[in-house]
């Protein structure tokens, strides 16, 4: 890493780019509502309009300052943690997680739970056979009969389903 | 008050107290793993205790996690060097060379009673301080609220650590989406869409599962390896030397009771977590000691005064949410939220209708610290066993439960919506600097904010800045934030050298 001139933090700036922009959707969409409900609303906008601006020029300060330095910063914000080797990048971790979340959706947690954990567990994780096995039993039983059996709590079917 | 009192300690019942020992043994499971922390437990469960028939025991079971997770964490600390969470690193300067010199032992059995110590000392100063709150809170109206719930999020925005104008804007962001569905006193709908799901408005649990459980379970996914990274053989027997670490902390009584008490002062004062509590107790204990040089090298004062300042700040971090209903931290912000769903309000009516409630937090915070600590003792081997799980058998158990904890509170396909972008919102936000902690204080502190805002203009317009309670509380607030700001110039101007502020402080913290 090191500093260079002119560099931006394009990750922040779309963060900060996105929150900017939301509540300036919010602060147009308030326009419509009665004046007492409009008011708070036009309140916390603004004030994230106004911090946001003040963000952006802070980040774009030094494209537009000549002389500024910016710290040059990796695109995976997270990998500067030292000590841990990293298994997985940004974008596959990103990909499990939604690996589950899109197979729930469409199928329900019946289906979606124990295939997510065994493709998980053997393809990223590397484990054995009988690791996922034992897991994916060990999961599925506590969701079935503890959540499900003994606390009535409901299954997702999915929308397919 | 003392039929509360005594109201409040009937309502544990064995079937109470024999959740509230589960709900101790799955937190002190999860503040061992380090990364997970206090604030996992408290999102991962609170879902399934809000179905419960019975409310006070839902209060009990979140109060018991609340009140142990940094019993757990000192664990990782001492054996491997490697805190289960931030509030734990004080713990790590002398339990670590401890253990290297073979008194892993006699580490974690201070550590262990230091922070039942802390933990009771400070439930039992909650209920002290209580009566004398008790007036101050019935004294103030609509306009004192308005201006204390919006200067206590700017407070924990910028004295928080990190990115000031991150948090301010976290914060902010909070407040925005807490606008989302019924206007609560005109039912007019907002920034709804076409979505009969948002009429409700973002349900909290889960935002706060994808938030904190499923961001970190992404950061997790990153990693290979175990939590410890060395062999199973190669640990150290955490057994040896145990009950002399017992005896230490009532051999050092006074690191004891000086650490419970900055504790407790720390978590009175929204916005310190407990990182602040442990390293402030942690530096106070060194510099007063008569043998300096033995800090960093093992020295049992050290760990100590760490982990009673870590337990008791729960105690303190009581206080402003229970008497004010303002949270000082993100897991106060959702224990506030839920005590809500549970048809328990902080405020005045915690302190007189429902004063049996708040002795119930008193005693369970008491008894969860006890619990804890005798768990852990009895079981601190194979509790260190499971930090040599790999984290990618950890983390798809982990994310499965927390995906479903999320659809399980209301049944509803939107809520699996929410967890999944709040768990990548989250991670943006960990990994880009901007504060978690102060989103989700501005997220639980929205509608009351805007309920006391609107009365108060209704009441008074404007004027209500003439008010004395409004003037009093702005001008404690001005002199807190100016006081650091004017000593960091001085500092300045002399040549010290500030201390790094670019790392924003983690989310973890509570």
């Amino acid at each position: 890493m090191g500093e260079s001139q002119g560099r931006i933090d394009t990750q922040k700036l779309a963060m900060t780019l996105a929150v900017t922009l939301i509540a300036g959707v919010m602060l147009w969409q308030a326009g419509d509502f009665p004046d007492r409900v409009a008011l708070f609303p036009i309140a916390i906008t603004t004030i994230i309009l106004v911090l946001g601006i003040a963000d952006l020029l802070r980040i774009l300060r030094p494209a537009v300052m000549p002389g500024a330095a910016a710290r040059a910063v990796s695109t995976d914000g997270m990998a500067q943690e030292a000590g841990a080797p990293r298994a997985t990048s940004m974008a596959g971790a990103i990909a499990w997680f939604l690996g589950l979340i899109i197979p729930t959706l469409l199928v329900g947690f019946l289906i979606a739970v124990p295939v997510y954990m065994a493709l998980s567990l053997r393809l990223q994780g590397k484990h054995s056979w009988r690791t996922v096995a034992i897991s994916v039993v060990a999961v599925w039983s506590v969701i079935y009969f503890i959540f499900v059996g003994l606390l009535n709590l409901p299954l997702y079917d999915g929308l397919l389903l | 008050m003392i039929d509360a009192m005594i109201e409040g300690l009937l309502h544990i019942d064995p079937l109470t107290l024999g959740l509230m020992s589960i709900a101790v043994v799955f937190s002190t499971i999860i503040a061992v793993i380090p990364g997970l922390g206090g604030i996992f437990a408290l999102v991962l469960v609170m879902p399934f205790t809000l179905t419960l028939d019975n409310p006070i025991m839902a209060v009990a079971i979140l109060v018991s996690i609340t009140a142990v997770t940094g019993n757990g964490d000192s664990v990782t600390g001492i054996l491997f060097g490697v805190p289960g969470s931030p509030t734990g690193l004080a713990t790590v300067f002398d339990g670590y060379p401890m253990a290297q010199n073979g008194e892993a032992g006699r580490a974690i059995g201070a550590a262990l009673t230091a922070a039942a110590v802390g933990g009771v000392i400070g439930g039992i100063v909650l209920a002290v301080l209580i009566p004398v709150v008790r007036p101050l809170v019935l004294l103030i109206g609509p306009a004192e609220f308005t201006v204390l719930i919006a200067t206590a999020l700017v407070f924990v925005s910028t004295i928080g650590g990190g990115d000031t104008l991150r948090s301010l804007m976290a914060g902010a962001s909070g407040l925005a989406v807490s606008l989302v569905g019924q206007e609560p006193s005109t039912a007019a709908l907002r920034y709804t869409g076409e979505s009969l799901y948002l009429f409700g408005g973002i349900r909290l649990v889960p935002l706060m599962i994808g938030l904190f459980a499923v961001a970190e379970m992404i950061k997790l996914t990153q990693q290979s390896g175990s939590i410890a990274n060395i062999e199973p053989g190669e640990a150290v027997d955490p057994r040896k030397g145990m009950k002399r670490g017992v005896l230490d902390v009532f051999r050092y009584w006074r690191a004891t009771l000086e650490s419970s008490l900055t504790g407790l002062g720390i978590g009175i004062v929204p916005g310190m977590g407990g990182d602040v509590a442990s390293l402030l107790a942690y530096s106070r204990v060194s510099r007063f000691a008569k043998e300096k040089e033995r800090f960093g090298k093992g020295a049992v004062e050290g760990v100590i005064a760490s982990d009673a300042a870590q337990n008791s700040k729960s105690g303190g971090a009581f206080v402003p949410t229970l008497a004010f209903g303002v949270p000082g931290s993100a897991s106060m912000a959702i224990m506030l939220s839920a005590f809500a769903s549970l048809g328990f309000f902080p405020g005045e009516a915690m302190l007189t209708t429902d004063l049996d409630i708040f002795w119930l937090v008193v005693w369970a915070l008491i008894i969860a610290n006890l619990m804890a600590t005798g768990l852990i003792l009895a079981v601190v081997k194979p509790l260190a066993q499971l930090t040599f799980v790999k984290t990618s058998l950890l983390v798809p158990p982990i994310l499965v439960i927390s995906v479903y904890g999320s659809f399980a509170s209301t049944n509803h396909v939107g809520d699996i919506l929410t967890v999944a972008a709040a768990g990548l919102i989250g991670y943006a936000m960990m990994a880009l600097g901007y504060s978690r902690t102060t989103f989700v204080i501005g997220f639980v502190l929205g509608a009351p904010l805007e309920r006391q805002f609107l009365l108060t203009q209704r009441l008074y317009g404007w004027s209500f800045i003439e008010r004395p309670g409004v003037q009093i509380i702005l001008a404690i607030f001005a002199l807190s934030i100016l006081i650091p700001l004017v000593r960091r110039v001085i500092r300045r101007r002399e040549g010290a050298v500030d201390l790094p502020t670019a790392t924003p402080r983690s989310e973890e913290v509570e």
